[in-house]
């Protein structure tokens, strides 16, 4: 079932999310719409890579993860519940990166270039990811949701905002529109 | 999270001349996922019988402003091709065979459009190919170009039916629609490895169309059947046309055919006659009816005008 998605300004994007003690076949069902409604996004020139509950409004920690970043029409995802982080490498790299919820925008952002991840299957089967990259970097950022945090909370100047013109394409914006800054401003507390 | 496709467009070299062509290349133009980085037209004294001076695709890529090339030989070029790094060429209806040192310039080879079910009339003048032989399942290929003239390895088909008397100007239109639907999800599926080339069917033997020339269409009746020259009539319709030589009035003159039917089946001696203000044309293998015809330099008019001016036989 296709959900509604929450995005900036909602507050709920803020909240923690809780870890899953039991894989229910509700969980399975939130999985398969959290799949379905990034399916229904997807459009010419963006595809969604990964989504987190807390962006259809559910505060628990399952993420779906596209298994194929490189092509867009592989429509296949993998499920994780409770994913952490239990290392990261020293050395950043920057790269553009997007939110379903922060429609519109994309931003050049330092993340760790290799992160070991730990996580549950919906089989409930621990598993241990070592990521390299751009999964390294979605993890990071799907992560990130469960802590109510977002990737342009730490934007400051505007030449690393990008925007999608009509074009698709990504050009540079001359301010932070108030928009972004709005919702990042109700995060400083 | 979410990633853009935008620094992952294809990069396309389009080939292509005429009005058809550059209909194609407006729908590439259209595709957020594809960037057209550089388009190859035919030199403008090839196309001097349009009386333009640039080809519609030059036109449309000029004011794209996409850098195009209009070599009169292809292998002039293939140093600015490969600095455009092209992932994969598109051409259509482009006029001219490419020689293996361009179709080695392009990482995906060369995609082609060929508006028949291939491997039935190869060759440079499908549609006409398709009505002369009296085809009523038709379609369009998108293929892959070898060195061989259409035998490349197809990616997609699209096939349909349509009337036994089908004007080869609406036969067009309905391929080239079936052409452009096909082609984009072609492209992108065979550049995600959705789809992997197929060699051509060769149960059945591949068959050729030729070059048509002005002369073509200078026929006399003597050497065909009624059933042959319908088609005729259909496949050079616009160009070159089916003339006959005649008598009018004991004059000789030249007629063109422009709409003719089947009358019926009979048999016998070839000539050209009006019977009740019908303008009919018996071959030793059935009767037409002239429907629309032209003399040199008039009107086009209708058997019953051409019985009314007089007296009307073959030369």
């Amino acid at each position: 079932m296709i959900r509604k998605l929450v995005t900036i300004p909602d507050q709920r994007l803020r909240q923690k999310s809780l870890r899953i003690t039991r894989v229910t076949p509700k969980v399975e069902k939130l999985a398969q719409d959290m799949i379905d409604t990034t399916l229904d996004w997807d459009h010419d020139s963006e595809y969604g890579a990964a989504l987190a509950a807390i962006q259809i409004g559910e505060t628990i920690k399952l993420t779906v993860v596209r298994n194929n970043f490189e092509d867009g029409k592989d429509q296949t995802f993998l499920t994780f519940i409770n994913p952490e982080i239990v290392q990261k490498s020293r050395d950043f790299v920057v790269d553009v990166e997007g939110c379903l919820s922060v429609p519109g925008y994309y931003a050049k952002i330092p993340r760790a270039n290799k992160i070991k991840v730990k996580a549950l299957t919906l089989e409930g089967e621990e598993v241990r990811l070592t990521l390299e990259g751009f999964p390294a970097r979605v993890f990071q950022h799907e992560i990130d949701h469960m802590h109510g945090k977002l990737f342009i909370d730490i934007i400051k100047d505007a030449s690393t905002l990008l925007k999608l013109d009509d074009d698709g394409q990504l050009i540079s914006v001359d301010e932070i529109p108030q928009e972004i800054i709005d919702a990042q401003n109700h995060h400083q507390h | 999270m979410l990633k853009t496709t935008t620094n992952t467009k294809t990069r396309i070299i389009f080939f292509g001349s005429g009005q058809s062509s550059a209909l194609i290349l407006q729908d590439l133009l259209q595709k957020k996922d594809i960037t057209v980085v550089g388009v190859v037209s035919q030199s403008s004294k090839m196309h001097a019988h349009t009386h333009q001076r640039t080809t519609p695709v030059a036109q449309l890529a000029q004011a794209a402003k996409i850098p195009f090339f209009t070599p009169t030989k292809l292998t002039e070029i293939t140093k600015q091709i490969r600095q455009l790094q092209p992932d994969v060429g598109v051409l259509f209806a482009y006029g001219k065979i490419l020689p293996l040192e361009t179709l080695d310039t392009f990482p995906h080879g060369i995609i082609n459009i060929h508006p028949s079910l291939l491997p039935l009339h190869r060759g440079p003048s499908p549609l006409e190919s398709t009505i002369l032989a009296g085809d009523t399942t038709v379609g369009t290929s998108i293929m892959l170009i070898t060195p061989e003239m259409d035998a490349g390895p197809i990616l997609a088909q699209d096939s349909f039916t349509v009337p036994a008397n089908i004007q080869k100007l609406e036969l067009w239109e309905k391929l080239l629609k079936a052409s452009r639907n096909l082609l984009v999800p072609t492209l992108r599926a065979y550049l995600s490895h959705t789809i992997t080339p197929t060699p051509q069917d060769l149960s059945q033997k591949p068959s050729y169309s030729k070059l048509i020339k002005k002369q073509d269409g200078d026929i006399s009746p003597k050497t065909m059947t009624a059933v042959q020259l319908e088609r005729l009539v259909r496949a050079y319709s616009g160009w070159p046309g089916v003339r006959i030589p005649i008598l009018l009035r004991n004059k000789p003159q030249t007629l063109s055919l422009h709409q003719v039917k089947i009358h019926d089946t009979s048999t016998g001696k070839i000539e050209l006659y009006c019977q009740n203000k019908h303008l009919l044309l018996q071959f030793s293998e059935g009767r037409i009816e002239i429907l629309q015809a032209q003399l040199p330099g008039k009107r086009v008019v209708t058997g019953r005008d051409l019985c009314n001016v007089g007296e009307i036989r073959l030369a």
